[in-house]
């Protein structure tokens, strides 16, 4: 704890914390949600298509995107750390935020698991239908990040609400299921039509 | 025309709603961030491949993949309508008027949003939608559609950083 607390009573932390500017606590906590962004974002979206969405799209070249997910991913431990020190006696006490990490780790190790099937390999797929296993890889990964930035948003509030909270969204979520299956029955024409048309690049 | 504002952005229920029920706000919170990362990421990738990045990837087969961007943004709106509406709730009996009013950093957020919808509105009535969806795998995007993709990457960016701050704008 002495090293952790050294860093919270340091001049850098101190400034972060009180500083008005907009180069101070302001600047961590923007980058933080730009990476973010950035690394759900581009996980989420090579995750789709594996799902089926855009099926027309060969798969291989989207192995390009994942640098931009780690850039992601760098920005959001660099800012999360500087986050991190500002107070690590109240982070590492709340559980929510041990949650928040194993779930980050569990997301990057499957999206990792996943690279290797769709990109590497005999496996390593090109238009249509990803190959076995990697729709189980990119459910899970859609799902670990949706438990990190629940735990993530909750980890200000009391375990009574972060409790509540995690119904309200999980009920939220059976809703929105519920009407994208209603609306969109047969996930639409695009899965259907997919294999007719592979791409001949 | 105040007055008027006044009353359509007052909602006391949604305010007394979230009064009374804790988890509205965090609700609201996550619904955001899920929303935000899905439409950045989403429209983040195909501006990043109308750029040359990933550029064995033809264009047409992308757009199937922007409605998905769209739900992201739906979803960010909805909620982002619910912190504006029910920030009395949280800040005793504020209007949101006075927020839109005085808030430099959601003001800069709505410019940047008003900037990007206007971005995609352009990249379909102008025809470089069409001249997009021509773009094969292997194939070079036309300069009008990158400086819309550098454009698109950029404002989107910055509604995500002014709307980080806009709690210290309040």
């Amino acid at each position: 704890m002495g090293f952790l607390e050294s860093l919270q009573n340091s001049g850098f932390a101190t400034w972060v914390r009180e500083s008005p500017s907009l180069l101070a606590y302001q600047l961590y906590i923007t980058l933080h949600t730009i990476g973010l962004g950035m690394i759900v974002g581009v996980s989420v979206g090579v995750c789709l298509r594996v799902l089926g969405v855009a099926s027309a799209l060969p798969l291989a070249p989207m192995e390009k995107y994942l640098r931009f997910m780690w850039l992601g991913f760098w920005i959001s431990l660099f800012s999360g750390l500087v986050l991190f020190i500002l107070e690590p006696g109240k982070f590492l006490t709340i559980p929510v935020f041990y949650i928040k990490l194993a779930s980050i780790v569990v997301a990057l190790v499957m999206m990792s698991k996943l690279s290797g099937v769709i990109f590497r390999g005999r496996t390593a797929a090109g238009a249509g239908d990803a190959p076995a296993g990697a729709k189980g890889l990119a459910v899970a990964v859609i799902l670990s990040w949706f438990v990190g930035i629940l735990a993530g948003r909750v980890t200000a509030y009391s375990p009574l609400i972060q409790i509540e909270t995690t119904f309200a969204v999980l009920i939220l979520a059976v809703v929105l299921t519920i009407g994208r299956a209603i609306f969109i029955r047969g996930g639409s024409g695009e899965r259907a039509g997919a294999p007719a048309r592979r791409s001949h690049a | 025309m105040e007055a008027v504002l006044r009353y359509i952005l007052d909602w006391p229920s949604l305010n007394s709603f979230l009064n009374q029920n804790p988890w509205g706000w965090p609700l609201l919170e996550v619904t955001h961030f899920v929303g935000l990362a899905l439409l950045f990421g989403v429209v983040g990738m195909f501006d990043l491949r109308v750029l040359g990045v990933a550029k064995s990837l033809p264009l047409e087969p992308f757009r199937r993949l922007l409605p998905w961007g769209v739900f992201g943004f739906l979803l960010a709106f909805c909620s982002g309508l619910g912190f504006t509406l029910g920030l009395g709730a949280n800040l005793f009996g504020v209007n949101a008027y006075d927020v839109i009013v005085t808030n430099l950093y959601l003001q800069l957020k709505l410019v940047a949003m008003a900037l990007a919808g206007l971005n995609a509105l352009l990249f379909y009535v102008t025809g470089v939608g069409r001249q997009v969806d021509a773009v094969g795998a292997g194939e070079e995007a036309p300069g009008g559609a990158k400086a819309m993709a550098v454009a698109s990457i950029t404002l989107w960016t910055g509604v995500l950083y002014f709307g980080r701050l806009v709690p210290w704008g309040l």
